[in-house]
């Protein structure tokens, strides 16, 4: 069960109403039987995995706070943490791990090659490992306490809204408030539901109108100059953080209105005017996790400047690994890691630049050329992304520069890709929208909190609009495949 | 009022609020097809007699217009494309909640397959259930043809397939008129059947699901006091390789429902009346009609009603433009020479002394030779090969007046 199909659409309301109207008490036990029924429409035996995962980081907890006085907590922690992975090493590595390893000893004359296993995915896997081995890593710090109730720590890590694509919740946020009374917030609930169709509008009504293009350009990519190459690629870098976005924001605004306030996992990152502070905005929940138990823990910034490149490029690659397991993927997350290090050296120099020519460098002119410049750096490096192997995408960006057939933008032939004259144009509206929402958000203006101050029919029609908007507009019905979100398959 | 009423009336208003603008934007978006086709029937159901239905070899048959300028016979074609028993069956039981005919003509041509709905054609049906109105009928219908879940989901709410169509919208979306043909379809094109059977065909039985569906159709006839009346309408390829045959006089008889067999009818020239390898063009339609005509108004059927009625006369006026308008929109020869038995038009036609004329459209225009519309002359063609001026019947001015290049 995906966000945008009918039958979430039955889910949540029955969930939502049935949530508010039993006892506080057993309200969490709801929560978890709804979770662990939405994550068995995918595959009702991969609940095990679910259960699995609970159970080893809910002993792991106990355990660790049973013996944190002792020295036993670290031999406990590092199998807790081992165990808490091998589902993940299995299911996700174990296909890569062993195709390389044919790769590195093909040459080695009487190797015979070993059969690579074509192991389903299951889904989310990615990330509820990861949202409950940061419990046990905060248990192990005395961050946090370990929960008792094995319920309630259950729906820690299987709450639905964000239970298979994030946001990847830390203890310290969730945990407390699933133990907190609720009431019903109609305030609240109005404005969960308007995030909800913020994200539905990001996902089915942007993401997946550019998936058509895209999909037709990238599918067949040496039929194609370079000119469609860029537009594919630059509305790549839209179409991802579209659906990624929407799905976390959908997350987001289902969990508020179910009373319970998820993280934030993006902060208009196409704004950025630097790698950094892309990094700072894209994916907010995985980039702290990795910073806090990886990038902390492998010292960060305290061993000295190689050390902390080093480290940079460390964790942008095992990033980019936790996305897939392809190269492609690792020389994503390693090129962004060089990016950032490229940064830090040239940090001095900017620093320098900034204090000669500050009111220059901070102009609207300078500031919108940094966002743009920002925008390609990270777009080349979706190329890595989108592509399906590392050739392809090297062919990629090495023809995306022959741009021998601007007539295309002309003669019509972008519109055989898919999308018509008239998707282009809702298209192009529907990005000023997102940069205009991006724009508010940036400087601290929500356009919800306005509208929530509209009266009672103009609210109302607001809403209404909205979901019709979504509904004509939206790709989605006949043969869509509503469960092509692109993060699920992490 | 209370303020903590306010929550129940924000939510009340939106959903009134979506439900009101997405029926608006459904209407719109829909595909007009099936408007097109029934919203005639859903405005004047009381008034039909005789409800002609099943698949294209009755939509592309049955001209309720001309039948009821001929005969008086107040009829519609409730008949859609690849239209199954088991389809037609739900066609003729949504029918009847709208229109108490006293016969029904049915096409069996579908007799032979054992789907419930054409596997390869099964979004035709949209034709016919896009405008049914939203019923416990309706559904309980997709549910009976359809197994998906995804195809019945998109018969039931056909927004979900339509709503891509904003970007195709027309005039005609805004403002969609009724097609004017009284459910029927014409067809004015031609072809050249590959030869003649001679051999007695070999007989099968007719499968379980058909089956189940005309005795299904037999007892709300039956229930209703309707004459139902079965025919297998003639089409080329069953002179031509003798397809899809059932021994339907032995299966009839065993229903007890009337079937006539008209697929050797010698009232059509296979070899120009044809359309395609199914179905007949206009010209053959057009006898079929008068077969039908003759039928109808013997068991009692169009005597009784008034020709010159206001309303219907109205309405055959709008058929007459209709159908110059497709005349008008011919660009082939051969198209204009499907029309040729029409008592509506006029045809002037000129033919070159050397004309390369196809053996189809000497045919045409030999069969041609009696019609008291139809004048044909030989002589020189300035621009072309053959002269066609069409006008209709009492107008000053030539509808069509065009040579071609054979």
């Amino acid at each position: 069960m995906v966000f945008n199909s009918f039958s979430f659409l039955i889910f949540f309301p029955v969930v939502a109403i049935v949530y508010y109207l039993i006892p506080y008490r057993v309200r969490y036990i709801w929560l978890l039987a709804a979770s662990w029924f939405f994550y068995m429409q995918w595959n009702a035996i991969y609940l095990l995995l679910l259960l699995y995962s609970t159970a080893v980081a809910y002993a792991g907890g106990r355990l660790l706070e049973k013996f944190r006085a002792s020295g036993k907590s670290r031999i406990c922690f590092g199998v807790c943490l081992a165990l808490s992975f091998i589902p993940l090493i299995y299911f996700k590595y174990t296909g890569f791990i062993i195709s390389n390893i044919n790769n590195v000893f093909i040459g080695a004359g009487s190797f015979a090659p070993l059969d690579v296993p074509d192991i389903l995915l299951p889904i989310g896997i990615s990330f509820f490992t990861f949202q409950a081995a940061g419990y046990v890593i905060d248990v192990y710090r005395g961050d946090v306490e370990a929960e008792r109730d094995p319920l309630r720590f259950a729906l820690f890590v299987s709450f639905f809204p964000q239970l298979v694509a994030g946001p990847i919740e830390r203890t310290k946020n969730l945990l407390p408030q699933l133990e907190c009374r609720v009431d019903f917030d109609h305030e609240k609930a109005r404005d969960g539901f308007w995030l909800m169709l913020w994200g539905y509008a990001m996902k089915v009504v942007i993401a997946d109108r550019i998936a058509i293009f895209v999909d037709c350009v990238y599918d067949d990519c040496h039929e194609y100059g370079g000119v469609f190459l860029i537009i594919a690629s630059a509305l790549f870098a839209l179409q991802i953080y579209c659906d990624f976005a929407g799905y976390s924001t959908i997350a987001i605004g289902a969990a508020q209105i179910l009373g319970i306030r998820l993280m934030d996992n993006f902060d208009s990152p196409y704004l950025s005017g630097s790698v950094s502070e892309f990094w700072r905005r894209w994916h907010i929940s995985l980039t702290t996790w990795f910073r806090d138990y990886l990038y902390i823990p492998l010292g960060g910034n305290r061993k000295g400047k190689i050390r902390k490149y080093i480290n940079k490029l460390v964790v942008f690659t095992v990033s980019g690994l936790w996305h897939g397991a392809e190269w492609s993927f690792a020389a994503w997350g390693g090129i962004n890691g060089l990016f950032l290090v490229a940064e830090e050296i040239c940090s001095p120099l900017s620093k320098r630049v900034s204090a000669k020519c500050g009111a220059l460098i901070s102009s609207l002119p300078v500031r919108i050329l940094k966002v743009i410049a920002t925008f390609i750096l990270v777009d080349l490096t979706w190329i890595f992304f989108r592509a399906q192997t590392m050739e392809e995408a090297l062919y990629i960006i090495s023809n995306i520069f022959h741009t021998d057939n601007w007539n295309a933008l002309t003669d019509g032939s972008i519109f055989e890709c898919g999308l018509d004259n008239k998707n282009f144009i809702l298209l192009f509206l529907m990005i000023l929208l997102l940069f205009f929402v991006d724009r508010c958000r940036k400087k601290g203006v929500q356009i919800r909190k306005k509208a929530a101050g509209l009266n009672l029919c103009l609210r109302a029609l607001y809403t209404a609009t909205a979901v019709v908007f979504i509904l004509l507009f939206g790709i989605w019905g006949g043969t869509y495949n509503a469960e092509a979100f692109i993060y699920f398959r992490f | 009022m209370k303020r903590s009423l306010y929550p129940l009336i924000e939510c009340l208003l939106v959903l009134a609020l979506v439900t009101g603008l997405l029926f608006v934007t459904s209407r719109l978006v829909e595909n007009k097809a099936s408007y097109n086709k029934y919203n005639e029937f859903y405005k004047y159901g009381d008034e039909y007699e005789v409800l002609f239905s099943g698949s294209s070899h009755m939509m592309n048959m049955a001209l309720p217009m001309e039948l009821w300028k001929k005969y008086g016979i107040r009829s519609y074609n409730i008949g859609n494309g690849a239209e199954t028993i088991p389809v037609t069956y739900h066609v003729i039981r949504n029918a009847l909640d709208h229109s108490s005919p006293k016969v029904i003509v049915m096409d069996v041509f579908y007799a032979y397959s054992d789907q419930t709905v054409s596997d390869s054609t099964s979004e035709m049906a949209h034709a016919f259930f896009d405008e049914v109105p939203f019923s416990f009928h309706k559904a309980e219908a997709i549910c009976d043809i359809f197994e998906d879940a995804q195809e019945r989901w998109n018969y039931l709410f056909d927004f979900s397939i339509y709503h891509s169509r904003w970007n195709e919208l027309t005039k005609a979306d805004l403002f969609p008129e009724d097609a004017g043909l009284g459910g029927a379809s014409i067809l004015l094109e031609s072809y050249a059947p590959a030869g003649t059977q001679t051999d007695p065909p070999e007989l099968h039985e007719m499968a379980r699901v058909p089956r189940e569906y005309l005795m299904k159709i037999k007892e709300l006839c039956d229930e209703k006091g309707i004459r139902l009346v079965c025919v297998m309408n003639p089409y080329p390829m069953w002179q031509e390789k003798r397809t899809c045959n059932v021994d339907f006089e032995k299966e009839m008889n065993e229903m007890g429902i009337e079937f006539i067999d008209l697929r050797e009818s010698d009232a059509v020239d296979i070899y120009a009346d044809s359309a395609d390898n199914m179905h007949l063009n206009l010209c053959g339609e057009r006898k079929i009609n008068d077969v039908y005509g003759e039928y109808l108004t013997g068991i009692g059927c169009g005597g009784d009603h008034d020709p010159s009625d206001e309303i219907w006369k109205g309405r055959y006026e709008a058929y007459i433009r209709k159908k110059a308008m497709y005349l008008s929109g011919c660009d082939e020869c051969v198209q204009l020479l499907t029309d040729l038995n029409d008592p509506d038009m006029v045809y002037d036609i000129t033919v070159g002394e050397d004309a390369a004329l196809t053996d189809t459209m000497r045919r045409m225009l030999k069969n041609a030779k009696d019609y008291e519309n139809v004048s044909i002359a030989t002589a020189d063609v300035p621009d072309g090969d053959i002269r066609i001026r069409v006008r209709i019947r009492g107008a000053d001015r030539d509808l069509v007046d065009k040579s071609f290049d054979l």
